[in-house]
């Protein structure tokens, strides 16, 4: 099932943030929207993920599928440690969620840090906790607004390829201002500029 | 090896402030009790110790403490329930909250004393400190508990709400922890009202076998050396419940990994 956005109005206050805006996503690969802060990339992501109400228009083929939000921030839960985290996305036995979630903190390079709550971690750790909890929790499709902000060159690179090999044949929605990591990852790139949203090209590889 | 550390606020040293603390107001008790020297207006620290060790040999004076025990016990926890159940009411529900508003603010208003007597004429006498201290403990309870509901973060609800945690899992991980603190903070100050709600509608109500119903005998008899005794007994048996309150706050804290 694809993804289609059409004709979304979304105002916040005085801020035309989505006018009539209309867009068909594939069904699987990495689509990259580009573009500056505050353009309203958030917004269109959120209410992708039904977070956020339209004014006005629809969005199909989301209802009752499941995905995976990795927001900008870790968006950790403060009070528990990495590995419940993420076991606090899984579903079954206390042992068997707590050893998946151990298995993903090895793939995103935090073992040894199972015990340790967000705070007692530094940024770019708490957004991996935050990608092993997307990958552990998986879904058909995943939505990344800004994820690895937080992270050096050789972490990132080492962190999208793991995330690439993990969600194979699903859509991923990518939100980045970052041209070098936009074409990176993407097949493909949209354009944008707003508010209101606009997509002023659309740049497809291969 | 032993090593001395210059980081004074080990337990000990703070523990001993505390008792010097203490040992400073008693002792300024005592210099005005010197100075006024009467003592239907002041009793001296002593002779509160003394009427209080005399009381303390009669069954009387504890079934009394334990009457007054339970009327702040019984008003405390009925206050939290509600205080509580109305909280999750009135933050879910904006009609609700705009029904409950007027009648919080009437509660809140009205001096208590109103509420003892107006109850001393609706129900027996025995039940009114316990209900005058669950009408005072409820909105204190409602009030931070809907505070700590509205200030959880949105973006841990929206995260709840994307991985699916369920009503179940967004309560237990998410608004608990986030509200304890709060409710910590209402449970404290709602057992302080407590204590003062309930021994003055034992006054009022004059009910037997009670610290309050000894309280208003003292006032009766201008016994002022039994008002100070009963009146200490009262702080003693709070400070008491409130510490025991507090470690059971703390347990229930770490269940919830929240450290109070």
């Amino acid at each position: 099932m694809e993804i289609e956005i059409k004709h979304a109005c979304k105002r916040y206050g005085d801020t035309l943030v989505l006018e009539d805006f209309s867009l068909k996503l594939p069904q699987k690969g990495t689509v990259c929207f580009f573009g500056p802060s505050g353009c309203g990339k958030t917004t269109l992501l959120n209410c992708i993920a039904g977070l956020v109400k339209l004014d006005s228009g629809e969005i199909s083929g989301v209802k009752g599928r499941r995905f995976s939000y990795l927001f900008q921030e870790d968006r950790l839960l403060p009070w528990i440690s990495a590995q419940d985290n993420v076991a606090a996305v899984l579903r079954g036995g206390k042992k068997q969620t707590e050893a998946e979630a151990a298995r993903w903190l090895r793939d995103v390079g935090l073992a040894g840090n199972e015990g340790k709550r967000p705070e007692e971690l530094s940024g770019g750790m708490r957004q991996r906790v935050a990608l092993a909890r997307a990958l552990a929790y998986g879904g058909e499709f995943f939505l990344l607004d800004e994820p690895f902000h937080a992270l050096d060159e050789k972490t990132k690179s080492e962190v999208i390829s793991l995330f690439q090999k993990k969600t194979p044949d699903t859509l991923r929605l990518f939100v980045t201002h970052d041209r070098h990591e936009a074409e990176q990852l993407a097949d493909i790139i949209y354009v944008l500029q707003g508010p209101p949203l606009k997509i002023i090209k659309m740049i497809t590889k291969f | 090896m032993i090593f001395t550390t210059k980081n004074k606020t080990t337990p000990y040293s703070r523990a001993a402030g505390k008792v010097l603390a203490v040992l400073f107001w008693v002792a300024v008790w005592q210099i005005l009790y010197m100075i006024i020297r009467q003592e239907i207006l002041i009793v001296s620290p002593a002779r509160v110790m003394q009427r209080i060790s005399e009381l303390a040999v009669s069954g009387e004076f504890w079934t009394s403490a334990l009457n007054s025990i339970l009327h702040v016990l019984w008003g405390f926890f009925f206050g939290v329930a509600a205080g509580v159940l109305f909280a999750v009411l009135t933050s879910f529900s904006k009609a609700l909250n705009d029904l409950f508003y007027p009648l919080l603010s009437m509660i809140k208003a009205t001096p208590v004393v109103s509420f003892i007597i107006l109850a001393l004429v609706w129900i027996r006498s025995d039940h009114v400190p316990a209900f005058t201290a669950f009408l005072e403990v409820t909105p204190i309870v409602l009030g931070n508990v809907a505070n700590g509901i509205a200030k959880t973060d949105c973006g841990l609800l929206q995260m709840a709400r994307c991985y699916r945690f369920g009503v179940f899992r967004t309560v237990r991980r998410v608004y608990i922890p986030s509200v304890m603190p709060y409710f910590t903070a209402a449970c404290t100050t709602g057992m302080g009202l407590a204590w003062k709600t309930a021994i003055a509608a034992e006054v009022l109500a004059n009910t037997v076998l009670s610290i309050g119903g000894h309280i208003y005998d003292s006032k009766v008899y201008l016994e002022t050396a039994d008002l100070f005794a009963w009146t200490t007994v009262v702080i003693l048996l709070s400070v008491i419940l409130e510490r025991m309150m507090v470690s059971l706050m703390k347990k229930i804290g770490k269940r919830y990994n929240v450290t109070l």
